[in-house]
């Protein structure tokens, strides 16, 4: 009977500790806003399971396109294997504007845990079509991989593009 | 006879240069009215023993209002220590009864941004008045000082001549048609009418997509473009870099008007209002606004804690103590609905899901177009 009260006792404490999954609606008022910046805290309250609500939302071809952005920056605090597999083919398959997201929250989510798997990633964006995105994985590599980065100088065509990728 | 025929000879010499002195008038007014530009002196400042430039300027008896500006071309921060109004009360005094030391960007207390720029627009509310007579300003270590200044009749209504322009390849000027006539609907209904000249299409790739910060190099090269008798929208492709989730952002509160420079125009990210590549018009046309709003110098009515509010009295405020309903710290446009959640100067617009509703975020409250109706920039 004391061990049957203890346990009881225990469950009662735990489901008081465990966060719940958050709701998608409580996720999308967090990244409404005009002027917008993350709020690490606030995402980092909702738990592990953030991460998959954030997927979803990103992953919404459906949905305006700064929630999704904003989801995907949102992305860079949940560094899980889920997370990374999604924002790698966000940056090979999106439109460039979120392909850049993509390829940046991978960047600042993972550069300390995996800067390899940031690496590949950005040497393989150094062709993208889109300027911007060349700039950024540029920016990337060149912490990660200095020849690279003097290959990609040396080979990009447009010299304003070159000048973004040295600041 | 002779004298008959000299009557007639001066006759007609009167005639011809009357005709011509009336077509002379009437093309220096058109010229002043839409496409010249605004009139901006450079004041001369003395540098004082204590350190200080100090300078005066003189509103006329027809004053409506005036934008005193002070730059630093090293984009260092800048402020203005005083300035004194005729009867020499200084507004930007904390201690003074009506000040704007927390509020212009040219104040000490306040929060804008300040590097490179900053300004002081009176009346900024109709709690100020550019009065009749001379005012008198005090600052350190600024390269120039700048008035941009409006006289004439007290404005019962106003005209103000909007500029758009649109970088990158992903769409084009006539894309943006919906929005900017959603944008003319809500100033009309708030009665002020908007000019919008055709949208200028910025074809140079490095345009497509720029950092929100306007001191940048890019930034400022694109904003400098910006017409000067006019409210320069820049509808960008998209942000660069930290920039990602922003839809809009003002080059101050106010930003520069009259003068062309980097802080002369507000920033519209077009990808931020797409599903896909389709503009969502209404939104793109509220944040529009929105951003003219604050770079003509409104404020946000609410902030996002809403513990902070604008310094208009008669705007809605929403405050966190009555209205956070879920007590996240943050007022939604929902929780704010009926305390100034639809008005075009709210910190956030309605949510998504609100939208599809078909809520709209499209009033200005009375004393909010006073100060439009006011702007140095209106006619």
């Amino acid at each position: 009977m004391k061990y049957l009260l203890f346990i009881c006792a225990l469950c009662w404490n735990l489901t008081g500790i465990a966060v719940a999954a958050p709701q998608k609606t409580e996720i999308i008022e967090l990244l409404e806003g005009r002027h917008w910046k993350l709020d690490a805290e606030a995402f980092k309250s909702f738990g592990s399971d953030t991460d998959s609500v954030l997927i979803e939302i990103a992953g919404d071809t459906a949905s305006i396109n700064y929630l999704r952005f904003r989801a995907l920056e949102a992305l860079s605090l949940f560094p899980s294997e889920k997370t990374a597999v999604f924002l790698e083919q966000t940056a090979d398959k999106s439109f460039a504007s979120l392909a850049r997201r993509g390829f940046e929250a991978l960047k600042y989510g993972f550069i300390k845990t995996d800067p390899e798997r940031v690496k590949k990633l950005a040497e393989r964006l150094l062709q993208h079509r889109n300027a911007q995105v060349r700039i950024s994985a540029a920016r990337a590599v060149r912490s990660l991989d200095a020849p690279s980065f003097e290959s990609f100088i040396n080979s990009e065509k447009d010299s304003w593009v070159r000048k973004e990728a040295q600041k | 006879m002779s004298i008959k025929l000299n009557l007639y000879r001066a006759a007609f010499i009167l005639l011809t240069a009357s005709l011509l002195l009336a077509g002379a008038c009437s093309k220096k007014k058109h010229t002043s009215s839409t496409t010249g530009s605004l009139p901006v002196l450079e004041i001369k400042q003395t540098l004082g023993e204590d350190g200080y430039y100090t300078g005066s300027f003189v509103v006329p008896s027809d004053g409506i209002s005036f934008l005193l500006s002070i730059f630093k071309d090293s984009n260092a921060k800048i402020v203005f220590d005083s300035l004194a109004d005729p009867d020499g009360n200084d507004i930007l005094s904390s201690s003074s009864t009506l000040n704007l030391y927390n509020d212009a960007s040219g104040g000490l207390g306040s929060d804008l941004i300040k590097e490179g720029y900053a300004n002081i627009l009176v009346p900024q509310s109709p709690s100020f008045s550019a009065k009749a007579g001379t005012w008198t300003f005090k600052a350190k270590n600024n390269d120039r000082i700048k008035l941009t200044r409006r006289s004439g009749t007290l404005p019962a209504s106003a005209t103000i001549v909007v500029q758009p322009y649109i970088t990158g390849t992903t769409w084009v000027a006539g894309d943006l048609s919906s929005a900017l006539s959603i944008m003319s609907s809500i100033y009309s209904a708030n009665g002020i009418t908007l000019s919008i000249n055709s949208t200028i299409t910025i074809s140079d790739s490095q345009y497509a997509a720029v950092s929100g910060t306007f001191t940048n190099t890019t930034t400022s090269s694109l904003v400098s473009q910006g017409a000067t008798a006019a409210v320069n929208l820049f509808f960008i492709e998209d942000y660069s870099g930290s920039w990602s989730g922003v839809l809009g952002n003002a080059a101050g509160i106010p930003g520069s008007m009259g003068i062309a420079n980097s802080w002369n125009g507000v920033l519209n990210s077009l990808s931020a209002h797409a599903s896909g590549t389709t503009l969502d018009a209404q939104l793109l046309g509220e944040t529009a606004a929105h951003e003219m709003g604050h770079q003509l110098g409104l404020f946000h009515t609410t902030e996002q804690g809403g513990t902070v509010f604008d310094i208009i009295s008669d705007t809605a405020e929403c405050t966190k103590s009555s209205r956070d309903n879920n007590s996240n710290g943050k007022m939604s446009a929902e929780e704010c609905e009926s305390y100034g959640g639809d008005n075009v100067m709210f910190w956030t617009p309605w949510s998504s899901s609100s939208r599809s509703a078909g809520l709209k975020q499209e009033t200005l409250s009375s004393y909010q177009q006073q100060v439009l109706k006011y702007s140095p920039i209106a006619q």
